[in-house]
Parts: C-alpha cells; structure tokens; sequence
C-alpha cells in the first residue's frame, strides 16, 4: 500500500502504510423535546470533514516526504491526498464524484440498474471536476455513466492552467445509458492536473477518476483536495547496515480542512 | 413575525451567513439576544418599557482553511480584521428560504496574538442614535391639528435620524412629521386632509396642504424636498412657490416608478425607483435652472431644466398617502449629504388603545438625549423600543403586544426542550394610583397676542439713564408659545389697548416729598426693550431707561396714569410679555378601580408625568389594576425549537399534553426576547415569554359542548348533579 500527498506541482508518494483508517464524523447534532428529537444538519454534504488515521512502518528515505511536509518545508497546506484506494476507486473528492454544486438533474438510474442520487441534464457543456490531480507519465482513465449523445472531454494542464497536450475526447456509442471512459495511457510530462467537461448527454452522473489504464466499479470519490497532516509520532525500530536505512514506525493524522 | 415559509421536519438544514460590510465571512460560532422586559411590577405581563437593545458576539474563523501567520490588528487587506462601526448583517437560509437573523455594527473586537480567530461584539444601532441631542418645542392642541403622546417621540426620532423623514433642520420652511398628529414642527395646517394607517406602522395623510412658515425665507440656495410614500398607496407630494409655479414628485406602487410632474407641462420625466425601502423615499431639489430628483438615497439625477422656478419662496405643500414631508431652503451639496443618511427602515408604532384623548398640551424637551425622552415615555405610557432582525426600530404599546393575534401554535411536548413554570403570589398588588400632570391652556384669539405670561408686581425704579439686563424664564409648571419678542413703547403713538403684544413703558415721578403722585410730563417713552430668546425657556431682556431733559424726578418702569389708557391699563408695572398661547401645568392621582383590600398587599404607584391626559389614566390604572391584583403564573428558562421567524412582540399559543396526550393547559404567551446561539450552521434558541392567558382546555366554554356533555352523562352521574356540576365532572372536552 502507499499513498500520495502534496500540491498540485508535485504529488509526493509514500510508503508503506500499514494501516489506513477514514473516519467520518457525524453530520447531524440532535436537540430533544419529551416527544420528539430534531437533527439539525451540521455540515453540509460538501464539507470537509474526513481524517485518516495512518499507521507507516518504512525506512527514512519512505517517511522523508510526509515528515519534510510536517516541519513545513513544502508551505503551510493544504495538500492533496490521493490514497492508494482512492487512486483505484475514485480519485476525485467525495463532492466532485457526487456532482454536489454541479447537478442539475435529480436520481439517475445507470446501465446496470444502480441509482445515482444527483445528475447533470440538459447536455451543455458543462465543468463535471476540475483541479484533479494526475501523476505524469502514469495512466489515467476518466469514466461516467450517460445518456444521449454524450462527449467526454479530459484536459490535461500544467500547474499554471495551460494545456499540457491535447484533450481527450469520446464519444457514446448510441444514445443508450452507458458508461463512457477515456484512458490516457500516459499523463503528458508537463501535466499535473485534469479539468473533465462533458457535453451533448441527456443525462450523467457518476464520474470517476482512477490512476489506472481501465475503470473500476463506481465508488464514492476517495481524494481529498485540501488536507493538513497533524499528531505525527515515529519509533524507530533498526538499522539496517547494508542498505544504510533505518526502519520506523510512523503513525500520524491526515485530516480535512477548509 | 417575520415573513417567510418555515415548516421543520426531524431534520433540518440551515446555513448561516454573516456579512461584514456586505462580504460574507466565515464563522465559528454567533450569538446574540434581547430582553425587553423590565419596569413593571412581576404581577403585570411584563412586556417592559423603554429602549431595549440587541447585543451579542461572533468569533470569526480564520478566512483561509490553512491560515500561515496570526492576525493583526494593523492589518486592513481587504477590510479585515473587522473594526468598531462595521456594519454586521446575519442572515440564514433554511428550506430555501433566507431569513434575515441580525442587522447592526461590531463593536469591540479581540483576537489572540495566537491563532486565526476573531471575536467582535455586536449590536444594533438603536442604542447609537438614541444618543442624539434632541429639542423639542411645546405645542398645544390647536383644535385643527392634535397631538398624541407618540408626537413627541417620532419629533425625537426624527432627529435621532430614526424617523420617516429628516431631521429637522433650521431653514426647513415646512416639516410635518405626521405621525400621532398632524401638529406641524414648521408651517401651518391650512387643510388638514384625511388620516390613513399604512401596514408597516405609520399613519399616512392625504389631502392636506401645509402652508410654509414665513418667517423662513429663500436665501439663495435652493428648495430641496422629502417625503416619505405609503408602503402600498401611490403617493407624490407638490411643492408650491410663491410665484404660483409647482412641482410634484409621486410613485406608482404597480410599477414602482418616480414619476416628476410640472405646473403646465404634465409629467416630464419618470424612472425606476431604485431605493430598497419599503416605504420609498420621495426626494427633490428645485432651483432657477431645474429640478433634481433622487432615485435612491445615494443617487441623485438632474431629472428636467426649467426656468420656473425663478422666484424660490415656497408658499406650500400638498399630498397624497405621505408619511411625512419636510421642505428646506439647502444648497445641493448640504441636502444631497443629508438625505444620504434617510433610513431604510424608519420607526413603526403600534399605538396604545388606551390614549383615546387628545393632548391638550405637550412640555418642552431641550438639549435632551433623545434616549431619555424615550425612556420617560415607554415608562409612563407602558410602552417599549426595540429595532427588529431587520434593523426596523418598532415603538409599540403594551396593551397592544398582549393583545395581537397569535402568530404560531406551539405542541409543548415536541418542541419546547426544557423549562418550568412558577406560580407568584408575592408579586400581587391590593390597588394601583396613577399620578400625572394635566395642563390648561390660556389661548389667544386669531391673529392676537394676548395672554400676559410675564409682568412684573412692582415698577423698577430708576435715578439715571440707565440700562439694565434682566432674564424672563419660563417658570416650571409652564409653557409659553410664541411669545411676542418685538415689544412697543407704550407712551409711542395712539395706543389705547394695551391687551394684545408684548410692551414696555415709562414715567416720571417728581421727587418733591408733598407732589410724590404727580407725574412729570415728557415726549416719547423714556423705557426700550430689546428681547432676545436663550434656547426655548428663557428670554433676554435689555431695557434701557432715558431720563432727557427730565430733572428732579424719579423714573418708573410703569405705564402712565392719564387717560389716553384704559382704566385697567392705567399705572401697570412693565415689561408686560404676552405669548399667543401658555400652558400651566399640575398634578393629578386616579386610582385603579379593582383593589384587594385586607390582605396586606402593597399598592402600585404609576406616575405617567405629562404624557397623559387624565382619562386616558384613568383607563391605564384600570387596566393595570385589573392585572396586578391577580395572582399571575410564568415561565422560566425555556429553550424550545429554533424559529426563524420567531421575533419580540409575537405571540405563540402553547399547548401541553399529559402522556395520554389528553389537553393538559393552554398558554397565550407573548415573546419578550430570545437568546440565539448557532454553532456553526446549528442554532438553538431560548426565549423570554409572558403569559397572557393560562387556561384548561378541559373546561369546554361553549355552550354546544355543556350541552353535549349533559346529554352523554346523564343517565351515568348523580342524579342529584346540577347542570355545572355535570360538567365540571367530566375528564376532558367532550369532542363533537
């Protein structure tokens, strides 16, 4: 298992997590009455509110990034943080992959029977996530469920916004509800993040990113796209006196700002 | 109640947005509350007097989601760190729709040297403008125009810049505030038109023409113009000058266009208005080249170039549905700087039911804080101030609030979270006195001056031309209005009545012991007095004494005693001052009719000063006395569901349960305050309520259900039962 966190010019990787556990706090605070209890909605659905809990057994040069980033070294934050389940099953935020501010449109039943609960409809072209980020010269493969006539478009872009070689674009097979994606078998050089547009579709909804050269089944998105790293501890456990390292146990919390 | 749909389920989303100067900033946590009670015995629903204030706090979060440094207070990028006087608004939106929560300034505001957070006070602005000096002059009832007791307040308000038109201002030629009154502060009531009462709380006049004072001349600079249209009525008013020219300024509420309308030429200009009063601002500067007119407060157009109105001496204004009008003789940059600061939201009243007559006469207020002369009032009148979520000053009566029709109807078991009630019955009174000042009034006839507010009981006497200084104050217990300050010599010209104006005469006395009581003939009048007046209770007097060629003889400040006078004018002390009207003021007691007596219970004392008539006591001791002699319940630290529409001066019809969910008691309640707090996007609300009314559901008062009760009962209850006693037995309500 790794991971890999940092800006949008330089995603750093790590090794090796042991143990990587996301918690979601609740979003509801209860207010009781001797006949009834009211929830009141504490975060809204697009707030950033995970923390990963990382346990790391690695040598020195494995935990040098996150402990550089921890005094500091790469700014104050906040970071990228593409886990390496996120990187396999979705790698946008949880909001992009939900389409929260985005949809138009209300459930959508996709090809295999699956319900999204929010859509875009009307088939404008329409900004689906922007500011993904991509590792160059890794592939990287862009999919959504659509109907209609539907053109998926991927941007790659430099840190500065310029593009960083030519979009990819493709289009439906028919106007059936389908799932549509464009692979990149290997992310320009100069690329460090991807703007996903869409147009022509009667209705989409689900959109994934994973840093692979094929889909996988649709989940939630697992990045995170504004992360602080806190409460980092190491024991060192030996030496190794052949390759010069020495090996760590790092545990550390990775949680949600902004 | 604030308007807007509100109806929770078991979750409810909300979102709180905090503006600073109109630039939404993120927050940790906002609270805020007011409490209107107090001054009142805890027998009497106690919906407070005076002037009551909203104040709370926000801790502002870090703007950014990673801040790299701490907050300066030296630090300006962007207007924060926010600063005393910043204008603060709170809104939330729940279900869709946005509530308006807070509207003020920050006040002092703190941050640590370490970390991102701010905290500021907040309050609203009532308490600020309140702190106006304020002057206001005594009127009377002159039989076409009344005055009630909320005259003088919204004459306050008005200058406290909280009013629905502007503050007076010394070259205004005509200022008619309209509310509780007709009674003009400039010009006179020619036509006095036709009272209306807009929804928002404020009275509007129509039909009336106002004719502009005199004694305030064009000086060269212009005639700008205010009034203050209707909230649903099309309104306009007409300035009219002297040369016979006039224009009018009016708006359509359909369209909710200005529309400028020209003696001879019809409407000659319209546009949008683009202020965001409810009660729209009609605003226009006339002078020799055109005419101004403002679509907003803040933007000012030049709407049409004439040259009619060369000669600029107003002679009136006119109306329809206004809500006040002033017109002033400005320059275009002093009135453009004035009407900049017109509120958005002036004052509403709801008016006591108790004042039913008119005011014979109100005292003079000058150099007061206008906070004080609210206070006095809300205290003698049992009415209170507060300024609404949206920033709207309300001035309402007592009897009023406990009297409005209920705004919500609250199941106490699922939305009332925690609170007690308490049974008080050491707050009781045996009997209420009331104390005020009544006025007479001593009046002169039209077009004279003829009531003596001032003469001296001896003649000073002088030895030598002399001139001698002398201060004439208005005693305690008076009024004078418009006193003559032009005084004539008595001894001067053809004068045989000596009843009407202000006057000052001299003689000469012989010195030789045995001739003491002849006079000594002269020319003219030795004796002169110049008045001027020191603020609104005090005059000036230089009278100055000249001897000639008068030798041996003394002087006397005193009329002559020849025949030219009329007897009763023969030998009269001077300076003889003389006001078209005085008012005498003195104290009167009336007691509450209901009293306790025999249980040793205290008595209520409830002094209403000046504010009152006599009647008008009288139906305000009884009213309270009503009250204060019964024992009363209350409610105690009650937190309940957060409302967003929830606001001081609703009422809420409670109604409790037993665990059978059989009625258990029903209140009328009347909201006196809440406290709200949001962590984050959460709020809780608790609130201050009096009850009103408590009753038991159970005791079925029609006479359909007695009926229907007897009839199912009968054949199983005594026999012996009478009709109420059936009834009284029943376990609840019989439900149709």
């Amino acid at each position: 298992m790794s991971g890999w966190i940092g800006t949008l010019a330089n995603m750093h990787e790590f090794l090796w997590p042991v143990s990587l556990q996301e918690s979601l706090p609740t979003r509801y605070e209860l207010q009781k009455a001797a006949g009834k209890t009211w929830a009141f909605v504490s975060s809204p659905p697009s707030a950033r509110n995970r923390e990963w809990s990382v346990e790391i057994d690695g040598t020195n040069a494995d935990t040098s990034v996150l402990r550089s980033i921890m005094h500091g070294a790469y700014g104050p934050g906040p970071f990228y943080f593409i886990s390496e389940v996120a990187s396999l099953t979705n790698a946008l935020t949880p909001a992009q992959s939900l389409l929260a501010g985005v949809s138009n449109g209300g459930i959508m039943v996709d090809s295999t029977g699956s319900k999204a609960p929010a859509s875009l409809i009307g088939g404008q072209l329409a900004v689906i996530a922007d500011k993904v980020p991509v590792l160059p010269g890794e592939p990287l493969t862009v999919s959504v469920d659509a109907a209609g006539p539907t053109e998926l478009i991927v941007q790659p872009r430099s840190v500065t916004g310029a593009n960083a070689g030519g979009a990819i674009t493709v289009s439906a097979k028919g106007e059936l509800m389908q799932r549509i994606h464009a692979v990149i078998p290997s992310v320009p050089s100069t690329a460090r993040y991807v703007t996903i547009s869409a147009r022509g579709y009667t209705q989409l909804a689900r959109p994934q990113v994973v840093w692979a050269d094929e889909p996988s089944v649709w989940d939630v998105g697992g990045g995170a796209d504004s992360v602080i790293l806190m409460e980092g501890s190491s024991s060192f456990t030996q030496f190794e006196l052949y390759t010069r390292d020495f090996w760590r146990s790092m545990s550390l919390t990775i949680k949600e700002v902004g | 109640m604030l308007p807007g749909k509100y109806e929770p389920g078991p979750v409810i989303e909300a979102k709180l947005r905090i503006y600073v100067n109109d630039t939404e900033r993120p927050h940790v946590s906002a609270s805020w509350g007011i409490d209107t009670t107090g001054g009142l015995p805890d027998a009497l629903v106690n919906a407070g007097t005076g002037i009551r204030s909203r104040t709370g706090e926000v801790i502002f979060s870090p703007q950014k989601s990673v801040t790299n440094g701490h907050v300066s207070p030296l630090a300006t990028e962007g207007g924060w760190p926010p600063k005393d006087g910043d204008r603060i608004v709170i809104k939330c939106e729940v279900g869709g729709v946005e509530f308006t929560r807070f509207t003020g300034r920050i006040g002092k505001v703190s941050a640590p040297f370490y970390g991102g957070e701010i905290k500021a006070d907040i309050k609203d602005t009532l308490g600020d403008l309140l702190d106006t000096t304020v002057t206001i002059p005594p009127r009377i009832d002159t039989g076409k125009t009344y005055i009630r007791s909320e005259w003088v307040i919204n004459a306050a308000l008005e200058q406290a810049h909280l009013g629905a038109i502007l503050s007076p201002g010394e070259t205004s030629t005509i200022h008619q505030g309209m509310q509780a009154g007709n009674e003009p502060l400039a010009g006179t009531v020619e036509e006095v038109g036709t009272e209306y009462s807009d929804p928002y709380g404020l009275s509007i006049w129509s039909g009336f023409l106002t004719l502009a004072d005199p004694a305030i001349t064009h000086n060269g600079s212009g005639v700008g113009g205010f009034a203050r249209a209707s909230s649903t009525l099309d309104s306009g008013f007409r300035i009219a000058f002297a040369n016979g020219e006039a224009a009018y300024l009016g708006f359509t509420q359909a369209t909710k266009m200005l529309y400028l309308r020209v003696s001879g030429q019809g409407v000659v200009w319209e546009a949008p208005y683009e202020g965001d009063s409810p009660l729209p601002e009609l605003i226009m500067w006339i002078n020799h080249q055109g005419i101004w007119v403002w679509r907003s407060p803040s933007k000012q157009i030049y709407a049409y170039a004439t040259t009619k109105f060369t000669s600029q001496n107003v002679a009136s204004t006119s109306g329809d549905y206004l809500a006040g009008v002033d017109v002033r003789y400005s320059p275009l940059t002093e009135f453009r700087s004035v009407v900049t600061n017109s509120p958005k939201y002036p004052v509403a009243y709801r008016k006591s039911w108790i004042e039913r007559a008119r005011t014979v006469a109100t005292r003079t207020f000058e150099n007061r804080q206008a906070r004080t002369i609210v206070d006095e009032w809300g205290a003698a009148t049992l009415a209170s101030m507060w300024m609404d979520e949206l920033g709207k000053p309300c001035a309402w009566a007592r009897d009023r609030l406990v009297s409005m029709d209920p705004s919500r109807k609250i199941k106490v078991s699922e939305k009332v979270f925690s609170g007690q009630w308490e049974l008080g019955r050491d707050s009781r009174r045996g009997d209420v006195t009331v104390v005020g000042e009544y006025a007479t009034v001593q009046r002169s006839r039209p077009g004279l001056v003829e009531v003596t507010v001032y003469q001296p009981t001896t003649a000073k006497t002088f030895e030598e031309s002399q001139k001698v200084e002398e201060f004439y104050s208005v005693p305690a217990e008076e009024e004078w209005g418009q006193v003559d300050i032009t005084p004539l010599q008595a001894n001067r010209g053809n004068h045989f009545k000596l009843n009407n104006g202000t006057w000052i005469g001299g003689t000469f006395f012989k010195d030789d012991a045995d001739t003491t009581d002849e006079e000594v003939s002269f020319n003219g009048d030795p004796a002169s007095l110049k008045l001027e007046k020191l603020g609104l209770r005090t005059l000036k007097g230089i009278i100055g004494f000249q001897f000639g060629s008068v030798t041996s003889a003394t002087g006397y400040l005193q009329t002559r005693n020849i025949p030219r006078y009329h007897p009763v004018w023969r030998s009269q002390p001077t300076p003889i001052i003389r006001a078209v009207w005085r008012s005498q003021w003195a104290g009167y007691t009336v007691h509450g009719k209901t009293r306790v007596d025999g249980q040793g219970l205290k008595s209520y004392k409830h002094e209403c000063g000046p504010w009152l008539t006599p009647s008008d006591a009288q139906r305000l001791a009884d009213a309270i006395s009503a009250e204060v002699t019964q024992e009363r319940y209350t409610f105690t630290g009650v937190s309940l569901l957060w409302d967003p529409t929830r606001q001081v001066g609703d009422v809420e019809t409670w109604e409790m349960e037993d665990l059978e969910e059989n009625p258990l008691w029903t209140a009328r309640c009347l909201v006196t305050g809440y406290n709200e707090k949001w962590q984050g996007n959460v709020p809780e609300q608790s609130v201050d309520v009096q009850i009103i009314s408590l009753t038991d559901p159970k005791a079925g008062k029609t006479y359909a259900d007695r009926s229907k009760a007897y009839r199912t009962y009968q054949d199983t209850v005594d026999t012996g039962a009478t009709y109420d006693e059936v009834y009284r037995a029943l376990p609840q309500k019989v439900s149709a």
